[in-house]
């Protein structure tokens, strides 16, 4: 592995933005090219990132080197360099894969669109700032990628700009998001203040030599584990940060696949696990295990009565977040980046399959109008199908092993935890099933005009999802087959600490009880939809609940939103702002009002004024000089 | 006694000199299309770039001329940030100009002229040297400033331009003769030797003032600015681009050459009143700049803030304030040209777009122009990771070491002023709706060109620092 | 130091006393019997026509600067003459060519202004 292979890797895209961005205005009338550039821009990151992969896979040394210094200080020094292991090499694998996929199937999806160039450029550049995201060696590095993936989601969310519930929902985003990495922001500083860098290995070789326990003591590594935690929680939707994600389902639904679902979402998780060492030291996992399952089993529930497609899949992907950062939290950190790896396959395609159901549907989102799809659209159906028999843990299929990793380790941490993720499961596959039987089965419920353009989606659209759904289905048996001792363990050993808690019990047993849980989630959902729509009324104040989302977004708006507008309004805006602040405001505008008038007396134009203000100057300073030194 | 000549030493002078000549001649002739002259300005200001970057990789170092002509990194590196900047004004010149075919020759003749003095002062061992470079450059500018002589604000400018300029050009003269007076000598070196000896003599003190005085002035230093914001309103874009540009670095080279290097041993007696001169520029240059509807006055008045970063760096008066003082001065030549050309760029058919309220609505109907005018404005107002950015770190980094905290803390808070107007202007361009419809005319190809080429160098030093700042670090003396 | 400077400031000032008290003496001693021809620009001289200010043409500057140009030029010729025996024998060639090298850059100059109107009195 070469510093040159980590530079064509990451320069791809930037150039497919470029071109994408800059030339846009003469890919217009051929908007096929600008889509296959964007592709292909993707293809090369994804071929080096193969590369990469296979010689790390062959034994090569993690690559760690710095390209150029890039501001250098007294007693610190900003580099721009790059760091690959066994962790940033799944996630290039990830990033790149998917995104390949994902640029092609945008092909065919986008078509037609008004800003499809603009899309890949967009699309481009947010690979570029994931991939800046996974490959710096340091939180710097990370720090820029981290805000250069909110950016483009932000632009993405916000896509069609001309619909308010676009805007308003990139804005949601933005905002919430910008929460999250405020905390972030304090832990670097929190770092750089305790070891005066921000490089990785640095970070880590010093957290782990003994003398820094003495130096700082473990309550620095605390505060700063647990204010990056805080940029997780926004960046990876947790509670009580998770509102923006379902709403950010107003972007194009490939970026929703993309962004919201495969790469994005899961920065946070990338970030505890490349922290790995700094958590276990801190103690902070058990804080970091319970938000996930918490969030896990809350965005579950909510799924449960939710009539909106891609709402559904929004709300379980927190939900599969939840599971991430359970796995990272209990120390299991390389099952926390298996799921997340299998996720971003079966998660990724489920959205897909979505947005292909809208294409065909003239962008209808509601179930209750679907029903019956599968003898349409069988492609569809059989992908959208593997998807959800992966995330309901149907024995061997990719989730069964990922989700068993994380629930074994779980087990090990504290069995409350393995309960509420039993659950979890358990609804997961019910709210899946459901959304599969009440779309794809039974009476067509489908508006005659809509059905009469009823088709499957253009090869473009279903080759990718067709691909998808193989590792969908089998990538977890491949990177898991042996449990605690499969492929991925041994391959991300040297990239992890040990874990604390070492996993107990009987692995075929746990195995045997999340697949009966899953089977009996599909199962009851069978018999509750198998020819029921959902009915438009909640019956009883639970499904109500739970159809109100808790009624969170009310909550919040109640205690954080509202209060913040009355009190900006009444408080800050009357009283402090007209009061107060202009008060000064003005005050200081009359100042400088006033020295700008006197100065401006200055300004006359007229030469004489000039030469005679100099030379007033020239001989107070000559004064000076002469008299005063 | 026979007389040798270096003639390697003299070629990027020499290539000015021939391709000023060439240009003379052609104009002559009426038959040939004057659309040629610019780009044999740019092909000869290249040539001598690629010569001047040569030398500079070699480390060329040698005088001539009885001592009165240095070549060292130092005079090369300016040299490059002078063609720089004549390369980008020829650029963004060509389109602005060719209406009136007519006065192509003069005009690139003098910017030739104007180089060629610039590069005289960088490399002046001799302060005749130096005086005779700046008299070569002002004259060459005070005809540029009023060029368009039936426009009166133009006549105006070139008119208070040289009036101004004349009189602190007597300053200047009359501080050489003081410290020819108090030293015996105007040799660079002969002075820094002359006055090893503890007394120093009032002669000498008033000469350097006046020294201070001369190119405060020739570099719009607070209080010697106020012909700045005047000459930039009035004179063309372009040459507003390339006063503001060029000549500041031409005023500072000579300015840290003969403070540096003949009068290091005054340093406690200068460096107080350079950190004095040092606040109040950047502070007058932003306060009054935020007062400004007019674009091209705003930007004169950045650009007098400007100076008083570069004086940061001559006031730590150490080598890495001198070496950040040559990098913010390459950044800074490059992107107020930007700004400029940017400025060239947003015209209507009415005319050009010169008040900030024009640019309402720019970043929707005219994207690419609005990103060149938002990288530069960020650029001058020092976000990361734009080239000012690193500009302005260096330069911050170089008073902290040498123990001006004080003046680092004025340096920051005026950048926290002055993104406030460029931001404005940002602000304007993207969520304002514009007043009325305005009618765009086309892109000129060679202002593009100029654009992105500034664009991209902006952006490469912002994110590649030690392209320019190791060079920057290697040529100190 | 600044003591050095003293007699000059004494001259100075004496210079203005001098002069100021011979003006001042002038003004109260002499008779003061004014009449027009007296009170007239020139006493004895042309009697003026209308205003001073006249604005006259810019050629006028313009040949002044021609003129001041190459006047220089032989102005430099002079010092060149004088030093050329001592160079004649290691570089004669060499300083010969460089002047006419001068000249002929000059030469230039004049055939740009002349070409470009400079010197045609219309």
């Amino acid at each position: 592995m070469t510093i040159e292979l980590i530079v064509v890797l990451l320069a791809a895209p930037l150039v497919g933005f470029l071109i994408n961005g800059l030339l846009g205005k003469w890919l217009k009338g051929n908007e096929q090219l600008s889509g296959w550039i964007g592709s292909l821009a993707v293809l090369v990151s994804l071929v080096c990132s193969i590369i990469a992969f296979a010689s790390l896979h062959g034994g090569a040394a993690p690559f760690d080197e710095t390209l150029y210094e890039w501001i250098t200080g007294e007693s610190f020094a900003f580099n721009i360099g790059f760091r690959v292991d066994a962790l940033t090499s799944m996630m290039l694998l990830v990033i790149t894969g998917v995104g390949f996929l994902i640029h092609v199937y945008s092909i065919g999806y986008m078509h037609g669109d008004a800003g499809y160039t603009r899309y890949f450029a967009y699309l481009n550049l947010f690979v570029f700032a994931m991939l800046i995201l996974v490959l710096g060696n340091n939180y710097l590095m990370m720090f820029v990628g981290w805000e250069g993936v909110g950016l483009c989601s932000y632009l993405l969310i916000g896509f069609w700009y001309e619909r308010q519930t676009a805007t308003d929902a990139g804005k949601k985003a933005f905002i919430v998001n910008r929460i999250g990495d405020f905390g972030f922001l304090l832990g670097m500083f929190t770092l750089f203040a305790a070891f005066g860098t921000l490089d990785f290995t640095s970070i880590f070789d010093a957290a782990e030599a003994d003398n820094f326990q003495k130096v700082f003591g473990a309550s620095t590594l605390v505060i700063a584990t647990l204010l990056l935690f805080v940029g997780a929680i926004g960046k990876s939707a947790q509670i009580p940060l998770y509102v923006w994600l379902p709403d950010a389902m107003e972007g194009p639904t490939p970026v929703s696949a993309l962004i919201h679902a495969a790469t994005m979402v899961t920065a946070g998780v990338y970030m505890i696990a490349r922290s790995a060492v700094l958590y276990n030291i801190a103690h902070t996992g058990e804080v970091v295990a319970w938000i996930g399952v918490l969030t896990a089993f809350f965005a579950a529930t909510i799924a449960l009565t939710q009539n909106d497609i891609k709402r559904i899949l929004a709300y379980s992907t927190v939900s599969q977040l939840g599971y991430m950062f359970l796995g990272v939290g209990v120390g299991a950190y390389a099952s926390g980046i298996f799921h997340l790896v299998t996720h971003a396959f079966f998660k990724g395609l489920m959205f897909l399959t979505a947005g292909s159901v809208m294409h065909a549907m003239a962008n209808e989102l509601d179930m209750r109008k679907m029903g019956g799809l599968k003898a349409k659209m069988p492609i569809t159906h059989w992908t959208f199908l593997v998807g959800a028999l992966a995330i309901a843990g149907f024995p061997f299929l990719s989730g069964f092993w990922s989700k068993d990793e994380i629930l074994h380790s779980a087990w090990g941490s504290s069995p409350i935890i393995y309960v509420i993720g039993l659950v979890t499961a358990f609804l997961t596959a019910f709210y899946m099933f459901r959304l599969i039987f009440v779309t794809f089965y039974g009476e067509s419920r489908v508006e005659p005009e809509v059905a009469s353009h009823l088709h499957e989606s253009p090869s473009v659209m279903w080759v990718p999802l067709a691909i998808l759904a193989i590792p969908s289905a089998l990538i977890g048996l491949l990177l898991g087959w042996g449990g605690h001792d499969s492929w991925l363990h041994h391959f991300t050993k040297s990239v992890f600490p040990e874990a604390h808690h070492d996993a107990s019990g009987n692995m075929i047993l746990f195995m045997v009880i999340s697949s009966v849980v899953g089977l009996a989630g599909i199962a009851f959902a069978w018999s509750r939809y198998r020819d029921r729509t959902p009915s438009d009324e909640p019956t009883n104040a639970l499904h109500k609940l739970l159809a109100n989302k808790y009624y969170v977004d009310e909550v919040y708006n109640a205690l954080i939103v509202q209060p913040i507008k009355n009190g900006s309004h009444y408080l800050l805006w009357r009283i402090v702002d007209n009061g107060i602040i202009d008060g000064i405001v003005n005050g200081v505008g009359a100042i400088i009002r006033f020295i700008g008038g006197t100065l401006r007396r200055f300004q006359t134009g007229i030469v004489q004024a000039y030469i005679v203000s100099m030379v007033l100057g020239i001989v107070l300073f000559l004064a000076y000089y002469l008299f005063f030194t | 006694m026979p007389i040798e000549i270096n003639w390697q030493l003299l070629m990027p002078e020499l290539i000015i000199t021939l391709t000023l000549l060439i240009v003379l001649v052609f104009d002559l002739f009426d038959s040939i299309s004057k659309a040629i002259l610019g780009w044999m300005t740019i092909v000869g200001a290249g040539i001598a770039l690629w010569v001047s970057i040569q030398m500079h990789q070699a480390g060329t170092v040698g005088t001539q001329f009885n001592d009165m002509f240095k070549v060292d990194n130092f005079s090369l590196f300016f040299n490059i940030i002078f063609l720089v900047s004549t390369i980008l004004v020829a650029l963004i010149s060509m389109s602005y100009l060719s209406r009136d075919d007519r006065k192509q020759g003069p005009y690139y003749l003098l910017i030739l002229l104007a180089t060629l003095g610039m590069m005289l002062m960088a490399a002046g061992n001799e302060l005749i040297i130096v005086f005779l470079g700046l008299e070569l450059m002002s004259l060459s500018l005070y005809v540029l400033a009023g060029y368009f002589r039936d426009n009166p604000a133009s006549s105006e400018a070139g008119m208070k331009y040289l009036l101004l300029g004349a009189f602190a050009s007597a300053f200047f003269l009359y501080g050489i003769a003081l410290i020819y007076g108090g030293a015996g000598t105007t040799n660079v070196p002969a002075i820094a030797e002359a006055i090893t000896a503890p007394n120093k003599s009032p002669l000498l003190l008033a000469g350097m003032f006046l020294l201070i005085v001369g190119f405060g002035f020739k570099v719009a230093i607070v209080p010697f600015h106020q012909w700045a914001p005047d000459v930039y309103e009035g004179a063309p874009t372009t040459i507003a681009a390339f006063i503001s540009a060029g000549p500041k670095a031409a005023g500072f080279a000579a300015f840290l050459r003969i403070f540096m290097e003949a009068l290091p041993s005054l340093q406690v007696e200068w460096s107080s009143v350079v950190i004095v001169l040092a606040m109040l520029t950047m502070t007058v240059g932003n306060v009054i700049a935020i007062a400004q509807t007019s674009i091209k006055r705003m930007l004169a008045y950045s650009s007098i803030a400007h100076a008083g970063y570069v004086l940061i760096g001559l006031a730590a008066a150490n080598n890495d304030g001198i070496s950040s003082a040559m990098l913010y001065l390459l950044v800074y030549c490059v992107m107020n040209i930007g700004a400029f050309g940017a400025v060239i760029l947003a015209k209507t058919e009415d005319g050009e777009s010169l008040m900030i309220s024009d640019y309402a609505g720019l970043g929707l109907r005219k994207p690419l122009l609005a990103m060149f005018m938002t990288i530069m404005l960020l650029s001058l107002a020092g976000f990361p990771p734009t080239a000012g950015f690193v500009g302005k770190f260096y330069v911050f980094k170089s008073a902290v070491q040498a123990g001006h905290i004080w003046l680092v803390i004025v340096g920051a808070i005026n950048t926290a002023i002055s993104a406030f107007y460029y931001l404005r202007v940002v602000v304007t361009m993207y969520m304002r709706e514009p007043e009325e419809e305005l009618s765009f005319t086309a892109y000129p190809s060679t202002l593009v060109v100029g654009l992105v080429l500034a664009a991209i160098g902006v952006l490469l030093i912002g994110i590649l620092p030690s392209l320019m700042l190791t060079p920057a670090q290697n040529s100190v003396f | 130091m600044l003591i050095d400077y003293l007699p000059i400031l004494l001259l100075g000032l004496f210079a203005v006393l001098f002069a100021g008290i011979n003006l001042a003496l002038t003004h109260i001693l002499g008779p003061k019997r004014p009449n027009r021809v007296k009170l007239s620009v020139y006493e004895s001289g042309v009697r003026p026509v209308g205003d001073a200010r006249q604005r006259f043409t810019i050629r006028f500057d313009l040949v002044a600067m021609l003129f001041i140009i190459f006047d220089i030029e032989v102005v430099f010729l002079y010092p060149w003459a004088v030093v050329f025996k001592k160079f004649s024998e290691t570089s004669g060639l060499f300083i010969l060519i460089e002047m006419l090298v001068f000249i002929g850059i000059l030469l230039l100059g004049y055939i740009y202004a002349w070409k470009k109107g400079g010197l045609t009195w219309d």
